[in-house]
């Protein structure tokens, strides 16, 4: 299953939507979500956000100065959705 | 204990379990404590507690060994590691189980985030949709912010700079340096600026309903494709998206590209896409030289942003940061839902509030600095402080220096040089400076007296108008024009100075040298706060080259924009 889902992460040439894969795999969102899920916790995904670590405008003397809220607050980023990056090892390929 | 059932593993598997159940329910003291398949698999997926506690039982340190002995030989015959070989076979257990037990009553539906997911995603559409998503935004918030500018503008101009003189004439400060300090240098410059909120609202306004809607999760998913088609890392699309707001961030988001190539190349190309504190420069010069286009031009302004960087991505990528990893992700859309008035307010809210409370800080250190320069006579020249003509100024003599360079885009006069160089400071300084240097030679018009009740009443009455005049705007962006007559063109002090500046400066082309400035604004080096973070990420070297890159391009671009337009009669 995970090898299935894997294989058609890499069919997809680029970027592919948690539902176009649901879909294509005839798997809940849910379920995928799961085993997304495991694959991130054994390095074949990388999880990200676009909330990196130490990002802090206030410490440069930023536009928002003493009332920066870091960057999990800044009101000038618009949210970006969670991605899973394959990630360069061997998995079941071929 | 036995369960009712047990998932099949595959054969090998399946043997090394069996032999490993064997070796643990000959040790009684590991039996009495674990389930000797359980045991098995656990530790054949590398189960980190039991590897550290099983030493410490009779036999553990035996089984162990055999553990390790089994994972070498299945490793010899699978192409990859024991544990994701073992969670696979679960999983596809389990998805069979579902599709034995769960039975559909009908067929699939697709829900309405699908149906709309497959227009707005679709390889083919997906990028004209953005697009046009795009146009749409600008043209609303350059339209429907008119009518409130326009307020504020009456209102900073009128009442508050009424009351503020009669406040300092109450004191016996009339007449004074103070007075001019706070009228012609604070008023103006941080007036200057304010006078954008409603720009600024309106654009935050149509974001925060596309991202409350669901639809900025989207745009990043069709243009990461279209990263990927040229080249580019596909993440690199998602510290852009940023860089719209403000670029300070956007550096900072490309610590999510774990490549260092990938993230250098990203950061070179974040200050390309336009920030928020461009805005008010596009719709100032957008309405001063395109006022039948101004959304259209503005809209443009962020086209040609995009445009260079992408440009400039494919050939840093195919030269400096050569490199053929391609990258493959998988992004969670969230489902479409309709936008709550509370929340659209709260995140507006926030980002304007950022916008003004800049204003009140950084803005009005850097009005009260150039008025101070100004007001100074330089060196040689005629007048005291305060009483010299600005053109005569410490400012207009060391913009000057500079002027020269900009002829050949058509604006080489102090003014806009200068109102470039304080764009370093923050780039709204762009217009809170020309309000300084422009509305220096505003002639004060005659008013009637009125008492302060009927300023307040007429400030009310004039919003009131304007959110009218803005509801009236929204049909004729499609052709339905309910103004009784087309509206005077309403062209203030500021406006009508820099048109003539630039239609000097241009030899009677100023609107080829607006556009020329716009462009030049657009492209040329980020505030200092933005290279502080561009230092802080990219180290350096490289924002040396970015600024230097950039100044040089900017001149590149608009050059191109000025002398190509006259060369193809334009403008």
């Amino acid at each position: 299953m995970l090898q299935r889902i894997l294989n058609q992460i890499r069919k997809s040439e680029g970027t592919v939507s948690l539902d176009e894969l649901s879909r294509k795999l005839g798997v809940e969102t849910s379920a995928l979500e799961g085993m997304l899920d495991y694959c991130v916790r054994k390095g074949i995904l990388r999880e990200s956000q676009d909330f990196p670590e130490g990002a802090d405008c206030e410490s440069i003397g930023g536009g928002c100065g003493s009332s920066c809220q870091g960057y999990h607050g800044c009101p000038l980023i618009a949210r970006m959705p969670k991605t899973y990056e394959l990630q360069k090892r061997k998995v079941g390929e071929g | 204990m036995q369960t009712g059932f047990s998932i099949y593993y595959g054969r090998d598997i399946e043997a090394e379990i069996t032999r490993l159940q064997r070796l643990v329910e000959n040790s009684p003291s590991i039996r009495t404590l674990y389930p000797p398949r359980w045991l098995a698999i656990n530790l054949l997926e590398g189960d980190q507690n039991l590897r550290e506690r099983l030493p410490q039982l009779e036999g553990g340190q035996v089984v162990l060994t055999e553990v390790d002995n089994a994972v070498e030989r299945l490793e010899r015959i699978y192409p990859d590691e024991i544990d994701i070989i073992i969670a696979d076979n679960r999983y596809g257990w389990i998805n069979g189980l579902v599709r034995e037990a769960v039975r559909r009553t009908g067929p699939e539906s697709r829900t309405l985030t699908d149906r709309i997911d497959n227009i707005v995603t679709n390889r083919m559409l997906g990028i004209p949709v953005f697009f046009i998503s795009m146009w749409l935004v600008f043209m609303l918030v350059t339209e429907l912010s008119v009518p409130y500018l326009n307020w504020i503008e009456s209102v900073i101009n009128g009442p508050v700079t009424e009351w503020i003189a009669s406040i300092l004439a109450s004191i016996g400060l009339s007449g004074t340096w103070l007075e001019s300090l706070i009228l012609d240098g604070i008023i103006v410059g941080v007036g200057g600026v304010l006078v954008f909120v409603p720009v600024l609202m309106f654009l935050y306004i149509s974001l925060s309903i596309l991202e409350d809607l669901g639809y900025m999760a989207r745009a990043a998913f069709v243009m990461d494709r279209l990263m990927q088609a040229i080249g580019l890392h596909g993440k690199s699309f998602l510290p852009m998206l940023v860089g719209f707001g403000c670029s300070v961030p956007a550096f900072y988001a490309t610590r999510t590209l774990e490549n260092e190539k990938d993230r250098v190349l990203t950061g070179l190309l974040v200050p390309f896409m336009s920030c928020g504190a461009r805005l008010p420069v596009y719709v100032l010069f957008a309405a001063i030289f395109y006022p039948r286009n101004a959304g259209m031009v503005v809209f443009s302004m962020y086209l040609v942003g995009i445009l260079v960087a992408v440009l400039l991505g494919i050939i840093l990528k195919n030269s400096l940061f050569k490199g053929k990893e391609k990258s493959i992700f998988v992004m969670e859309l969230p489902p479409y839902r309709m936008p709550t008035f509370r929340g659209i307010w709260r995140h507006t809210w926030d980002r304007t509030g950022s916008f003004i409370k800049n204003a009140w800080t950084l803005i009005m250190a850097v009005s009260i600095v150039l008025w101070i320069l100004l007001a100074i006579p330089a060196p040689g020249n005629a007048g005291s402080p305060g009483q010299a003509d600005v053109d005569n100024s410490v400012f207009a003599s060391v913009s000057g220096l500079i002027a020269p360079v900009l002829r050949p885009l058509g604006f080489g006069t102090w003014e806009a040089a200068g109102s470039l160089v304080t764009g370093f400071v923050a780039k709204e300084v762009v217009v809170s400076t020309m309000a300084q240097i422009y509305g220096v030679d505003e002639i004060p018009q005659e008013t009637a007296d009125t008492t302060f009740l009927q300023d307040v009443w007429a400030i009310v009455a004039g919003f009131f108008r304007a959110t009218i005049d803005t509801i009236k705007t929204i049909p004729k962006i499609f052709g339905i024009d309910f103004f009784e007559q087309e509206p005077e063109a309403d062209s203030s002090a500021l406006m009508t100075s820099v048109y003539k500046s630039f239609q000097v400066s241009s030899g009677g082309h100023g609107a080829l040298a607006g556009l020329a400035f716009m462009v030049f604004v657009l492209i040329y080096t980020p505030c200092m706060v933005a290279i502080a973070a561009e230092r802080q990420e990219l180290g350096m070297k490289w924002t040396w080259i970015s600024i230097i890159g950039q100044l040089g391009l900017a001149w590149v671009l608009a050059f191109i924009v000025f002398q190509g337009g006259l060369a193809l009669g334009l403008g």
